[in-house]
């Protein structure tokens, strides 16, 4: 069980999928969940459905996790042959020199360029942010010529990360945000529920949650969760009230974010689950920032809603962290909530 | 690519660990070289024996690598470093080596966006806020890194267009694979006199390992080869020269004028092309030392054209480091008693 759990985490943070390519990442989902869905659909935006149990009675629920990553694009060929390049989603500029990266559908390997330490002055390494806009990819090409019918305006770029194990008892890899979340749903999907379950695998997230927007007015359901990889800064020197949540304590939940508040009653009946499980659940401890939970519920009249997440170190990097043991947390007190939701609403 | 160049790069040796190359190195000379001698500095020195061992010419390529020391372990178990000759600012967002009691993946991160305000992102990480997360609790932490512990860039070679590559340590194990490339193709030849192929230890923060390589050997002409920057985005053309264009000639008082005819007369001879590059005073090469080892040896600087020195990233392409490998053994077969004549001649002095 373990290692097939770890062996999908593998496959999906290994798929590349800036906002607007996650073709790969859909494909993936549709072949793992085949056989366990009654149906695929996928609209205009893109959004992958996998449909279970839409004829049967009882309010529905969404089980919502966002198919796209932070990474780059290609906005320019210069005619030597390098790759002037803009963000897809929210980056830390200084987290891009050096970085090993894939380009375009044809996974190109290039570098992001950084000028030899000798060639900068003292002034410059030590007060100067290169920004994204003096950026190159270099991907050994002699000339823009040689391009042609390689790399076209447009194309993803992704960083180059492979993943592994890591520690004692970390996951590494790129793109935590969201493909854990996408895991999460994965399991839940394949458990079968007395109610109707709409996994909405959203696309465009990371550049204002634009899938969930409107996949959830094509399917709009009584009770949405939204499952995340979320922020934990429980790292170097940071202060502890300043960490947001941390890594190994189990699953996160949202109370307020900077676009919603989560309905009370659903958060406080799944900390009960939690208790009564004893599965660790914790607070987020930002009341800032934004997830396809908010799209979701102000779908039509409204949506009760709630957002849980996996805590991910690194998060929008070249590279991030997992536990393992949280990921299996929230898969177990998910599956334990939506057995006693069966029950309660029924 | 060379095979080697995957082996090489794939291991780890910042200056002082250089002895984890030599298992490689053993391998690759057995039935190219005559003789190998481990210095006590850790050089590896192999010699190819000529007709005559009255002279010596000698290669120079070293083994060691840059990277940052750890330095202080915090309570959460992350570890702070120290380090030297690299831009601080490619560490945010890269996989590294810890070499503690073994070999530990780590990650240096940075927090979020979602929590780093504007004022933050608009200065470089200094050093003292690079952490390294290792994903082990603090006590073991404390038993597997001790301090001074050595932190490299994580390995992996990313294979570009035009047989160009990316990955870490090209400077020098590049430089490596060139001398063991051109003791390949002298495999069969007969030489004049004895080639030295010299792979020393510490160039990137002292020289000692030319020093003591130089005194080992007592060459009579000594060739540092290293890498040289190649042009860059950004950089004006003349800091670089270019990537593809063939091996730089370094050009200036480092280098005698007798080693630096050699090397033009036979680069022309065999069509490889070149560019030459001026340096006064000091080079950056194992050939500052090695030109003052003893009473003196005449020096030259060979160089593999490189993009993104001293980064994770380190671009080049194989056609340089193959055109560099028959320049050196172009320059061993064209160290003859003729040209020793002209090195010791009275018209020369």
């Amino acid at each position: 069980m373990e290692q097939t759990r770890i062996e999908l985490l593998k496959k999906l943070t290994e798929a590349r999928g800036i906002s607007g390519h996650e073709d790969e990442v859909a494909i993936i989902l549709r072949t793992e969940l085949e056989e366990h869905v009654d149906r695929f659909e996928r609209d205009a935006i893109k959004n992958l459905f996998a449909l279970k149990g839409m004829d049967k009675p009882g309010p529905s629920v969404m089980l919502n996790a966002h198919m796209d990553e932070v990474g780059l694009y290609v906005i320019h060929i210069t005619k030597e042959g390098y790759l002037r390049i803009g963000k897809a989603g929210g980056i830390d500029d200084r987290l891009l020199l050096g970085k090993k990266v894939l380009v375009g559908n044809d996974r190109l390997p290039g570098v992001t360029a950084i000028k030899a330490v000798h060639l900068s002055t003292h002034e410059e390494i030590e007060n100067t942010v290169v920004k994204v806009d003096d950026i190159v990819v270099d991907v050994g090409a002699k000339s823009d010529k040689e391009l042609a019918g390689k790399v076209a305006i447009g194309d993803q770029i992704t960083f180059d990360t492979a993943f592994g194990t890591f520690g004692e008892g970390y996951l590494v890899g790129k793109a935590f945000d969201d493909r854990v979340g996408c895991a999460v749903v994965v399991e839940l999907l394949k458990m079968d529920w007395p109610f109707p379950v709409i996994g909405m695998f959203s696309t465009q997230e990371e550049v204002g949650t634009k899938g969930a927007r409107v996949g959830a007015w094509r399917y709009t359901p009584s009770i949405s969760i939204t499952v995340e990889g979320t922020i934990a800064a429980d790292i170097g020197e940071v202060k502890d009230y300043q960490e947001v949540t941390n890594l190994g304590a189990g699953t996160v939940l949202t109370i307020k974010d900077g676009g919603m508040i989560t309905d009370h009653r659903l958060r406080n009946q799944l900390i009960e689950v939690a208790k009564a499980n004893g599965l660790p659940w914790q607070f987020k401890r930002m009341p800032a920032g934004g997830t396809d939970a908010r799209s979701i519920q102000l779908a039509k009249t409204g949506v009760r809603a709630l957002a849980v997440a996996v805590p991910a170190r690194y998060i929008h990097s070249p590279v991030s962290l997992i536990k393992f043991c949280d990921y299996e947390n929230t898969v177990s007190l998910l599956s334990k909530f939506l057995a006693q939701l069966a029950t309660m609403e029924a | 690519m060379h095979k080697l160049v995957e082996r090489l790069t794939s291991a780890y040796a910042v200056s002082g660990d250089e002895r984890r190359l030599h298992d490689i190195l053993h391998g690759a000379l057995g039935g190219i070289a005559d003789e190998i001698h481990d210095t006590p500095l850790g050089n590896l020195i192999a010699i190819r024996k000529g007709r005559s061992s009255e002279h010596s010419i000698l290669f120079a390529a070293h083994l060691d690598e840059v990277g940052a020391w750890v330095t202080r372990i915090n309570d959460k178990g992350f570890l702070g470093i120290h380090c030297r000759s690299i831009d601080e600012r490619v560490w945010p967002g890269l996989q590294v080596v810890v070499h503690g009691t073994e070999p530990l993946p780590g990650i240096i991160g940075l927090k979020p966006v979602h929590v780093m305000s504007h004022d933050e992102m608009d200065k470089p990480v200094g050093p003292d806020e690079l952490w390294i997360d290792v994903g082990l609790p603090h006590e073991q932490v404390l038993t597997m890194v001790p301090i001074g512990s050595t932190v490299t860039f994580a390995a992996g070679i990313s294979k570009l267009l035009n047989e160009r590559f990316a990955g870490k340590t090209l400077d020098d194990r590049l430089c490596i694979v060139a001398l063991v490339e051109a003791l390949e193709l002298l495999k069969d030849m007969t030489l004049p006199y004895d080639v030295v192929m010299a792979f020393t230890v510490q160039e990137e923060i002292t020289g000692n390992g030319a020093w003591t390589s130089g005194y080992f050997a007592h060459p009579d002409v000594a060739i540092a080869v290293d890498v040289t920057h190649a042009d860059t985005n950004g950089v004006p053309d003349h800091k670089t020269i270019p990537l593809g264009g063939g091996p730089g000639v370094v050009v200036g008082p480092v280098v005698n004028d007798c080693v630096l005819d050699l090397i033009r007369r036979r680069a022309r001879a065999v069509e490889i092309p070149t560019s030459e590059e001026s340096c006064m005073s000091y080079s950056g090469t194992d050939a500052d030392e090695l030109q003052l080892v003893g009473s003196g040896i005449a020096a030259g600087v060979l160089s593999i054209p490189l993009r993104y020195m001293h980064s994770p990233v380190e671009t080049a392409d194989q056609l340089d480091v193959d055109r560099t490998a028959r320049l050196i053994t172009e320059v061993a077969k064209g160290f003859d008693a003729a040209f020793i004549g002209e090195l010791y001649g009275t018209d020369a002095h």
